[in-house]
Order: structure tokens, then sequence, then C-alpha cells
């Protein structure tokens, strides 16, 4: 417990002992990586340094943070992906493991990960195959519409626009109807307008489809419109700097972006993000 | 910006004339002061001399060279698929693999026959295929698709797999579900290149000898009588016999990998 701060934010996040039925309970994670091959004899570089972050059961929470930070080491982490050095890792009380083996989990990554031999379709439908449950067709018909991609049921990815081959990757998150989302920079390889506008979408998904959700992306401004708390981080190594939270109400609309409580949000996350003096600190 | 591409038939149709052309100049520049032997016979001598012949006569060697070099095909490939594939289950094996492969490829063939001919001899009748001219077709295939299929293997894309692996699925439900599927287009590569290598191996198997009908002792025969209209003839055919196989694979790799996009329309 190394910065206080983090805990007296009113309201959520204040932290509960050994983890009860809150929402994401994170709480010392380190993580280091051995860096080159084995003759480099044990030189290690700290992607994360005893990250500690706590939210409620259904809350949105994103990462922002410069390249290299760790916030997507975080991700994984609660992904089952990688195991921690040291510290634990839970959401509502359970474990990655026990979130993987429920099915409780769904993912995307800024590399939409789609399987290019299969339909729309098919792809949403890849995770009840994986998970070894019959599929839902009907949900996932449902997902087709909810996502905005009726009539492009049996299209390839290779025959889909950018953003809308990230709209089946997160209609596939959505398919296990996951108590937790998590998203590694969804849209991060997208135009700014096609971006924006899904984020919108994301949005109102995410208001249909509530879940726990975690958000690891370096757009200030998307990662306060869309949460309900933001943790700045810091790179080299990876630390959580402060967690702000967004008490602008929900529904959210794109008109709040205009509003000086936005701003100031904004401002504030820039601040912690390059410093006083504008100059980006943590970028190598 | 938008530029104009040249419609594939009409590219081969190009390739085809602009091919013949040099060769008849080649035969022009190359022709005889002196007595009948024409090295480099014009195309419309060898052209003549098929027509003449007719196809038919030319298959029996054919059929031989072509069935040693489809029974070296599926020995080789199977035999490469089969110790590639091995990575699957010990990733660590790839180097070990790969030089299996590479060792494989810098045996000098002709020293490899000569061995093979005494080891496993030829044809034991007329018109049976050669046992060296299989195992040469065989050894010619299997460097490339070792490699085709390692490249395959390791294809997969990263973030496809840990989807999978968020899902709950382990290491046989990602090969199921992932990495074989995206290994496809890699070795069906592969194998398409290894059709007229195989044939090229077979016909080098029976320049070894120990056979009475094929193309290699055709074309030694040929060589011999001076007869270099029907030497060009087989050489024509042979193409033409690797050309139909390399293009059938392709159609399958087409229809089995419909996916894969900006693959050549030939």
């Amino acid at each position: 417990m190394s910065d206080p701060s983090l805990h007296d934010a009113p309201g959520v996040g204040a932290p509960r002992p050994a983890g009860g039925g809150t929402g994401i309970h994170v709480d010392g994670l380190t993580k280091t990586f051995r860096s080159g091959g084995a003759l480099s004899r044990g030189a290690s570089v700290t992607a994360l340094d005893d990250a500690h972050l706590h939210t409620e059961q259904g809350a949105f929470l994103a990462l922002l943070g410069p390249s290299g930070c760790g916030k997507s080491t975080i991700l994984r982490i609660l992904a089952g992906l990688e195991a921690p050095t040291s510290g634990t890792a839970l959401v509502d009380g359970k474990t990655p493991a026990e979130l993987r083996t429920g099915g409780e989990l769904g993912i995307a990554f800024q590399d939409h990960a789609l399987l290019a031999w299969r339909s729309v379709t098919k792809n949403i439908a890849l995770p009840f195959e994986v998970a070894g449950r019959s599929v839902d067709r009907a949900y996932v018909e449902e997902l087709i519409d909810l996502v905005g991609l009726r009539g492009f049921e049996k299209a390839k990815p290779a025959q889909l626009s950018g953003g809308m081959r990230q709209r089946v990757s997160i209609a596939r998150a959505l398919a296990l109807r996951p108590s937790v989302l998590l998203l590694d920079e969804p849209f991060g390889a997208l135009d700014d307008m096609t971006r924006q506008n899904l984020n919108l979408e994301l949005l109102r998904i995410w208001t249909e489809k509530p879940a726990t959700t975690l958000l690891v992306t370096h757009g200030i401004n998307e990662a306060i419109f869309l949460s309900d708390q933001v943790a700045v981080m810091s790179s080299r190594p990876g630390r959580i700097k402060e967690v702000i939270d967004i008490d602008l109400p929900r529904p959210r609309t794109p008109e709040m972006m205009r509003t000086p409580e936005f701003h100031a949000l904004a401002d504030q996350a820039s601040e912690l993000l390059f410093g006083v003096d504008g100059r980006a600190g943590a970028e190598a | 910006m938008q530029q104009r591409r040249v419609p594939g038939w009409l590219a081969g149709v190009i390739g085809l004339v602009s091919l013949l052309a040099l060769w008849w100049v080649f035969a022009l520049a190359f022709s005889p002061d002196r007595g009948t032997y024409t090295p480099v016979p014009s195309p419309f001598a060898v052209f003549g001399q098929l027509a003449e012949d007719g196809l038919g006569a030319y298959w029996g060697p054919f059929e031989v060279t072509i069935t040693e070099a489809a029974y070296g095909f599926v020995w080789g490939n199977s035999l490469a698929l089969l110790i590639a594939s091995t990575v699957l289950l010990f990733p660590r094996l790839e180097p070990v693999i790969v030089q299996i492969a590479v060792v494989s490829y810098c045996l000098p063939l002709v020293a490899v026959g000569g061995i093979a001919i005494v080891v496993l001899g030829g044809a034991t009748k007329a018109g049976d295929p050669s046992s060296t001219a299989i195992f040469l077709a065989a050894l010619a295939v299997f460097f490339t698709t070792v490699v085709g299929a390692l490249l395959g293997f390791k294809s997969a894309d990263r973030a496809s797999i840990d989807v999978v692996r968020v899902y709950g699925g382990g290491r046989l439900t990602q090969l199921r579900k992932v990495r074989l599927v995206a290994a496809l287009p890699a070795i069906l590569n592969a194998l398409q290149i290894a059709v007229p290598t195989a044939f090229l191996g077979a016909v080098l198997g029976e320049y070894m000898g120990a056979t009475d009908r094929s193309v290699g002792i055709t074309l030694i025969r040929l060589q011999g009588n001076l007869d270099s209209e029907r030497v060009w003839a087989v050489f024509l055919l042979c193409a033409a016999v690797a050309m139909i196989g390399y293009g059938a694979l392709g159609l399958v790799s087409r229809l089995v990998t419909p996916w894969v996009s900006g693959r050549g329309t030939a």
C-alpha cells in the first residue's frame, strides 16, 4: 500500500479486505519479465510494479497510459494469459482461472483476431465451440443486430472494413454473456472518426449488456467519456499514478465532451500523464 | 491512379508468344552451317514432329514417369508433413527438423541416385515404375514441404490463439480451431511447388538407368539418335505435365482455402 491516495476516493474504489464480492480487485500486482536470452543472466524488466485497483461490480474502469506502462499486462493477467510475479488479481472475487472455466470472460484486442476462414456468424459463435457449449444461435443473431452487422452475417473478415471487424470482435467478446469484459485498445488501430463512432456504440452496447469492464487505452478523451474510473499509469517501471473518479452522469452523450467538467477531467489526466510543463516524461 | 491490370489470360498469351519468339530466335542463331543435326530445332519443326507422331506415341513413357512422380510426391510429402508436425508437440525440435531438411536438400541428387540404383534398383520389368525414380522424387519434394509446413504451423495469429485460451481452449483446441487451418495455405503452396519438383526428381532417377520405358530413358535414346525434334517434343510435354499438375493443385488450394486473397489467377 505505497500510495494511500488511491484508496481515499469517495464512493467507489474503497478497498475491501480479502477480495469480497467487488468488481476488479488487484492488489500488489507485480510482473517482471526476463529480457533477452538465457545468456543475459537474469536481466529483468519490471513491466508492472505494485499495482492496486479496486472497482465495484459492473463498473467501467479505464487504464490510461503511454505504451510500455504495463496496462496491457494488467489486462493479460486478469485474462489469465500471463501469471503475475507477485500479488493478487481477482474479479468479482474469482481468480482468472475460475473466470475462464466459468466462461465469464469476454475479451477483445486491438488486433481483431478474427479467424479469416470463418464468417461473421461463425466467428461470433467461436467462444461457444471453444467452451464446449452448444451455440446459442438466437443470441448470436441478437449480437449481430446489437453491433449493427445485419446483412453481413455470411461475410468473411477480409470483406469487412476495419471498424466492422472490431464490431465482430466486440460481439464475439459478448457471446458467452460475460460478467467481465476485457478490452485491450479495441479501436486503437482505427481512424479517429471510426473510433469516436465505435466508442459511442460501445457505450450503448455496454449499457445493454452490463459487465465489469476493463478498458486499456491511450486515448484520454475516450477513457474519460466511457469510464466510471480512470487509472492513470506511468512507465518504467509500470505504475499506477492515480485513479480519477469520473463523476459525469450517465447516460453519457457526445455533448458532454464539450462541457467544462469534461475538460477539467481531461486536463487533470493529461497533467498526470505529461507533467505540468506538458512534456511527455514517460515517452522513451 | 488506378492502373488497369492485364487480365490473366492475356498475360498468359503474351508470355507464351514471347517464349515461342525467343525460342525461334535461338533456333535461328544456333542453326548449324553444315550437317543435318540441329541442336535447337525451330518451334515449327518440333510441333510438326509432335503432330506427326501424335500424343499417344509419347504416352507410354510418360505414364510410367507420372506414376513414379505421383508415388514420390505422396511419400516425400507425407514424410515431410509428418516430421514437420512434430513441432506441434515438441516446438524445441524445430532447428533439428530444419537441419534434416536442409541436409536432404544439399545432397547431390546425382550421387544419391547412383547409390539408390544400387540399393533400391530400378524397374523390375518394363513399364514398372523405377524405385530409384520414386526415391529421388520423394527426396526432391521433402525440403520445400518441410519448410512450408513449418512456416504454416507458425503462421497462426497470436491474438487468435489468445482468444481461444481466454475461452478455456487448451492446446488441442488451439490446434484444431486455429493453428491447423491457419497452416493450410502455406502447406498447400508447398505441395503445389512439389508437383514439378517431383516430376523432375523422377526423370532424374530414370537417368540412372534400369528402366525400359520412361521419360528419362526415352530422352537418353533420342539424344543418342540425334533426334533433336523429338527430344524437344519430350521437353515440351514434360513442361505441360508439370504445369497441369501445378495448376490442378492451385485449383485445389483455392477450393480448400477460399479465404486466402491475392492468389494469382492463372
